[in-house]
Order: structure tokens, then C-alpha cells, then sequence
């Protein structure tokens, strides 16, 4: 008896001491990374003029070089660590909650709501100001996920009819697209360039939109990481040791759908962070989401600022889509993590 | 006596009764054709105040002309800054003439180096290749690349710390996030001859070089005026211009190509689809082009000899005149470039179409695969 508890002691302890080495880790890795963004591009700058780039911001004079750091590279790393790091906490969340490894942030309809949403703009001769695109994407996201919701819950909310309405919502969506971009060849091109993803146009009004929707999103996800971890053992069992269990799915799903809609509706659709980060936190974490969903934050962010770090330099001056980076760069690491594990891997 | 004269009066009387009435009579028809001279000088007076009214009408047009020629002649003389409004309505106001321009097309490229701002230009796309000078120019590293036409990198633009940055329509939101970052940035429009004409003397004004933005669309204009008086004295050609092969992907009405068509004295076949459209095989044979011109880029992994082969292998394209008379012509490089670039070209594009439909008006014989344009400068250069 004394036994156990000290081990659970122990054990706590352990996960405590393993979430800090963690985040330490994680957070200097991301600085190392952001860094990297800050000084390479077809403007090189030294690593010590970033910092005296950074401190005299309030100068008004015009200078390209700071323009560069700070109203073009900065506001954009900015924007992948915190796209990357919600799109892989929506998709480490709607694994749990539907109990599937295929399971993405894409899964309930959001992204091809959003992706109609935008092409509609793309293909309609209005004048987009800044604005216009994001806000559009976003409402076609929340109106693709309404459907979503509803349809599940009619079939009964169970995992299976939650994926199985997902699937149906995106396929009417995509399908909507593809003939929109059928019909409009000529202003096709760039809206499929959209459906690439791309942190291009990122700037300081998008951060400013999206930093504190991912941090508000996130942090709602980390509060919940305890009764994740409950619905681990299964619905019913959830339900008996006291957990609101429909309740929390569709919290669970609403932020998940809020997250993936504020990261689609400015980036166009990146794929691949949702559905392979979470596994590659897991693989190295645990099953834990007090655990997982922190590492979760910081394998996506890396994973997307390396990948748009390469999607800026590789190929300079000329910027690759990003949404085929992002798998380039992390396919390896999933794979290497996936023969590691030998199978003895599951959610 | 009394009676004599009493008869003679009524004699009188009736007489002049009978003088008077006659005269009236006389008179009543003199009057209607004195009512009809009278209309006929109305007509006259009528057809005479419509064409004083005509006259007025066309010095108020004149004097209009005059005040808008005098207009510009003003915002010529006028130093900078200029004030001009682009393609998409917006306002931009440039203080002086810009001396770092980044062009962020192939077709404002052209447009730039046709105004003779050849030192002015610091940046280009990938695709720029026109004039020559462009890509001498980039390897010598006077000019900058700064990245694709749809994938412009912002940051390489930034760097260039450019005074004007001239972009297309397409190019929207590119143009919308450099501005945002405080650069000026002209968005121009090339969906037609005449959007091309535009960007062409809005360039000018915006450069400060507007007489040799107007003496370019006068000579481009001349051109074209040549090549109509030659087409146009025999029968039109229909022709169809095939972008993509698979799906057949063509020229509509209301693209650029179909303005070069219409020009060069030909009709387009599917004038009456709006923009680029996407048609079946079946319509094709319907329509019945008498030329068919098809771009290199419509089919990337093909040979020119095997795009021919494919369209006559098409089930039931054996038939349609063009094909019937080997009259499929692919246009590859400088040919093709002129043709899709909605550039200061046109005219040789025009004179390209017109001579690939008329061979026989320009006493030439066309190869059905056009590489160059070594056919077409002889004669515009007459």
C-alpha cells in the first residue's frame, strides 16, 4: 500500500520532471529554429543584427533589411508556430475523441467549408481587401462544421458517425470547389495555389488574429487534457467515473473546429501537421494528453516553421508550396518513430 | 335707266361674286401648294437644323476632344507628383518618376522596356524572357529575379527597396500585402487589347514617359489597321486556338486571344462562350474550324508531331476542315509567348494570326510548326 503510493509519487514526479525537460526543450528548439527563419532568406542577416534589428524597431525610419525582419520574417514564424501548433492540438484531440488514428483536424468538414469559402472569393470578381479571403474561408468553415455537428448527432454521435459525417460534408464541399474551379479556369490558378497552403502573406494584422485564437484554443485543450485522458478507456467507462461525456465531445469538437478554421481560413489547407504530429508526440510521450498535448503544441510548431523555412529557401527566390514541405520534412521522423515503436504504439 | 343701271350693278355684282370666288378658288389652290412648298421648305429648314445641330454636335465632341487633348497635354506638363488610377480603381500617387521599378509580369516587363526604361527596372519574374535584354541583364546581376508570376516572393521585393511595383489583376493579393508594407504598387488589368493599350499609357503616366506610351499604341494601332485592310477583303476564316489538349481547354469570346483573332480578320469559333472555356470533341466537330492553332504549353510532355497526330487521331476530327487540310499550326516559343502574353506585341501577334490564317495574302507559305517570328518582322518592318 505505502508502496504504491510512493511509486504513484514517483511516477508523478517523473511525468512532472519529463513535461519541464520537455517544454525546455521544445521552447529552445523553436527559438533555435526561429532564429534560423529570422536571419536566412534572399536578404541574409547576421545573426547579431537580428537582435539590434529587433530592439530599434521603434525607429520610423525606412530601412528594407528591417522591414524585412520584422514586418515580413518575424510576423510569419510567428504565424507557422502558432498554425502549426493548433492544427496539432486539433488533430491530437479529434483522435482521442473519435478514437482513430486516421482521424485529422480536416475530418470534421472545416477545411473544405473554408476551402470553398475562399475559392468563392477566388472565382468572383470582388476586390478582396486583407480581409475579405480569411473572413470568408472562416465562414465557409463554420458552416461546413454546422452541417458536421448536426448530421453526427442525427446519426447518433459516435465516433463513427462523427467521421462518417465528416467524410460526407467534405466530399460536397470539395466537390463544390472543384467544379468553381472548373468554371472559372482563368481565375483557377490562384485558388488552387490557396489549396497548396502557403505563409506568404503573413503579416502583423494575421498575427494578430490568430495568436491569441491559437493561444485561447489551445489553453481550453490543455485544461481538458484530464478528461481526455479519462476518455482514453472508452466512452462508457468515461461516463461512469463521472465525465460529461457528449458534453465534452462537442467542446472538444467546437475547438477543434475553431482552431483548424482560424489556421485554414489564413493559410489555405495545410495537411499533414494534424494528422502525423500527434502520433510522432505520442510515439515519444505517451498516450498522457497532460503530456501529449504539450508535445503535441511543439512538434507541430517545429515541424511547420522548418517546413516553411524550407518552402521560403530551398528553391529561392522562387517559394514552394508548403503543404507538400510539411510531409517532405516530417514523413522521415514519422517513419523512423513508427518502426521504432514496433508496434507496440496505439492510442 | 334705274333699271338699266340696277341690272348692270347685279350684273356687276355677280360678276365680281363670281371674279372674286373664282380668284379665291384660284387662290385656295394656290395656297395648298404654297402649304406644300411651304412644308417642303419646313423639311428643308428641319433637315437643315439637323445637320446644324450634327455640326454643333460634333464641334462640342471636338471642343471635348480639345479640352480632354488639352487636359493632357496639362498632366503632362504638370511635374510630378502624378496622380493615377489603376486597373482596380484604386488611387496612386507617385512623387516622382521611379527610378527602382519591379516588374511583377512578363507583360509589364515588355511594356517597361518598350517605354525605354531599361535602367529603371531592379526586378523581374522567372519568366520574363523579353526583350533579350532581360536576361542578360539578370545574369549580369543588374536585374534581380524575384521569384514566379503566381509565387512572387515578397521578401526579395522588399530587399529591392523598389520606388514602383507594377502587378496584374491575378496578382491581387500580393499587391494588396506589399502596399501594406508601404511600397506603391500599381495593379493593371490585360484581359483584352484595349486593358493592354491602358496599362501601356498608364505605365507612361506613371513613369513620365506618356509620349512614347502614346507614339507605342499609335505604332502598335497602325500596325493592326495594316493587317485589317489586308484581311479583311476576303472571306473570314474560322479558327480555334487550343490551349490544353486534354480536356480541351479553348479560347472563348472575351479573352485576349479572341480579340487577336477578331484583329487578324478571323472569328473565333466559340465567340460566343465567355472567357476560357473547356469544350467536348463532339462541338469541335460542330463548329467546324477552318484553322485550329494550338500552344506548345497545351500539351507539355507531347512533340509538336505528336500533338498533329493526336488531333487527327481525335474520333471524327478527320472531317473538320483544319484537319482535312492540314491546317493545324503549333505555335512554340517567341510564337507562342506572343500569342498568351497580353504584352506591347499585339501587333505581332495580330500579323502572326492574320498570316497563319492568310498565308496566301502575304505570299508566304507557313510551317505548321512556328518557332520564331522570323516570318513576321520582315513585313511589319516594310
Amino acid at each position: 500500500m505505502t508502496m504504491s503510493r510512493v511509486g504513484l509519487r514517483e511516477v508523478v514526479q517523473a511525468k512532472k520532471y519529463r513535461l519541464l525537460i520537455l517544454s525546455l526543450l521544445g521552447v529552445a528548439v523553436i527559438f533555435l529554429i526561429l532564429i534560423t527563419s529570422l536571419s536566412l532568406g534572399p536578404v541574409n542577416v547576421e545573426w547579431q543584427d537580428i537582435l539590434s534589428v529587433l530592439l530599434n524597431v521603434g525607429s520610423t525610419t525606412f530601412d528594407s533589411e528591417k522591414d524585412i525582419i520584422f514586418n515580413i520574417r518575424l510576423p510569419r514564424a510567428i504565424e507557422a508556430i502558432s498554425i502549426g501548433a493548433s492544427l496539432s492540438i486539433a488533430g491530437a484531440v479529434m483522435q482521442t475523441l473519435v478514437r482513430n488514428p486516421m482521424a485529422d483536424p480536416f475530418i470534421l468538414g472545416v477545411s473544405s467549408g473554408a476551402a470553398l469559402g475562399a475559392i468563392s472569393v477566388f472565382t468572383t470578381d470582388i476586390p478582396f481587401g486583407l480581409l475579405l479571403l480569411p473572413i470568408c474561408a472562416f465562414i465557409g468553415g463554420i458552416i461546413a462544421f454546422s452541417i458536421t455537428l448536426t448530421l453526427s448527432r442525427l446519426a447518433g454521435a459516435t465516433p463513427i458517425a462523427v467521421i462518417l459525417s465528416g467524410i460526407a460534408v467534405s466530399t460536397a464541399f470539395s466537390s463544390i470547389v472543384t467544379l468553381l474551379l472548373f468554371l472559372n479556369p482563368e481565375r483557377s490558378h490562384m485558388g488552387i495555389l490557396w489549396l497548396f497552403g502557403s505563409l506568404s502573406l503573413s503579416s502583423w494584422q494575421e498575427v494578430k488574429m490568430i495568436l491569441p485564437c491559437s493561444i485561447l484554443g489551445i489553453a481550453l485543450a490543455l485544461l481538458r487534457a484530464r478528461t481526455l485522458n479519462v476518455m482514453l478507456m472508452g466512452e462508457e467507462q468515461a461516463q461512469q467515473l463521472g465525465v460529461n461525456v457528449d458534453r465534452l465531445k462537442y467542446e472538444m469538437m467546437i475547438l477543434s473546429a475553431f482552431l483548424t478554421g482560424i489556421s485554414v481560413s489564413f493559410t489555405g489547407i495545410i495537411g499533414f501537421i494534424g494528422l502525423v504530429c500527434p502520433h510522432i508526440s505520442r510515439m515519444i510521450v505517451g498516450g498522457d494528453h497532460r503530456l501529449l498535448l504539450p508535445a503535441s503544441i511543439i512538434s507541430g510548431s517545429i515541424i511547420l516553421s522548418l517546413a516553411d523555412l524550407a518552402a521560403r529557401v530551398v528553391a529561392m527566390p522562387l517559394e514552394l508550396p508548403l503543404g507538400a514541405l510539411t510531409a517532405v520534412i516530417g514523413v522521415p521522423f514519422f517513419v523512423y518513430l513508427l518502426i521504432k515503436s514496433r508496434g507496440k504504439y496505439e492510442i | 335707266m334705274n333699271q338699266k343701271i340696277v341690272v348692270l350693278l347685279t350684273v356687276l355684282i355677280v360678276l365680281s361674286i363670281a371674279i372674286s370666288s373664282i380668284s379665291l378658288a384660284i387662290t385656295h389652290l394656290n395656297l395648298s401648294s404654297l402649304n406644300e412648298r411651304l412644308a417642303g421648305f419646313q423639311g428643308k429648314i428641319g433637315s437643315m437644323e439637323q445637320s446644324v445641330s450634327q455640326a454643333l454636335n460634333l464641334t462640342t465632341s471636338l471642343s471635348e476632344r480639345l479640352n480632354s487633348l488639352q487636359n493632357t497635354i496639362e498632366l503632362l506638363k504638370q511635374p510630378f507628383p502624378v496622380s493615377i488610377t489603376d486597373s482596380m480603381g484604386r488611387t496612386v500617387i507617385i512623387p516622382e518618376p521611379p527610378k527602382r521599378i519591379v516588374s511583377m509580369a512578363p507583360s509589364i516587363t515588355e511594356i517597361l522596356f518598350a517605354l525605354g526604361l531599361d535602367d529603371a527596372v531592379v526586378g523581374v519574374t522567372s519568366y520574363c524572357n523579353y526583350p533579350p535584354e532581360v536576361p542578360k541583364l539578370v545574369e549580369e546581376g543588374k536585374i534581380e529575379v524575384i521569384g514566379g508570376f503566381t509565387s512572387p516572393n515578397i521578401e526579395k521585393i522588399v530587399s529591392l527597396s523598389p520606388d514602383l511595383i507594377i502587378a496584374v489583376k491575378l496578382q491581387e493579393r500580393f499587391a494588396i500585402r506589399l502596399e501594406s508594407l508601404g511600397l506603391k504598387v500599381m495593379v493593371l488589368k490585360s484581359e483584352s487589347v484595349s486593358d493592354v493599350f491602358n496599362s501601356i499609357l498608364l505605365i507612361g503616366r506613371a513613369t513620365g514617359t506618356y509620349n512614347r506610351a502614346i507614339e507605342l499604341v499609335n505604332d502598335i494601332s497602325r500596325h493592326n489597321m495594316e493587317i485589317w485592310n489586308a484581311t479583311s477583303k476576303v472571306p473570314r476564316k474560322s479558327v480555334l486556338v487550343i490551349v490544353w489538349l486534354n480536356p480541351i481547354y479553348v479560347a472563348g469570346g472575351n479573352t485576349y486571344i479572341n480579340d487577336l483573332i477578331e484583329l487578324a480578320g478571323g472569328t473565333n469559333v466559340f465567340n460566343d462562350k465567355e472567357g476560357w472555356i473547356t469544350v467536348s470533341i463532339e462541338e469541335v466537330i460542330k463548329r467546324n474550324p477552318d484553322v485550329i492553332i494550338v500552344t506548345g504549353h497545351a500539351a507539355p510532355e507531347k512533340s509538336a508531331s505528336d500533338i498533329m497526330s493526336y488531333l487527327s487521331e481525335i474520333p471524327g476530327w478527320k472531317d473538320i476542315e483544319a484537319i482535312k487540310n492540314k491546317r493545324v499550326y503549333i505555335y512554340l516559343e517567341e510564337a507562342e509567348d506572343i500569342l498568351v502574353r497580353p504584352g506591347p506585341r499585339i501587333d505581332k501577334a495580330v500579323q502572326l494570326i492574320a498570316m497563319t490564317l492568310y498565308p496566301r495574302l502575304f505570299n508566304t507559305t507557313l510551317p505548321n510548326v512556328i518557332e520564331g517570328l522570323s516570318l513576321v518582322y520582315p513585313i511589319l518592318t516594310r
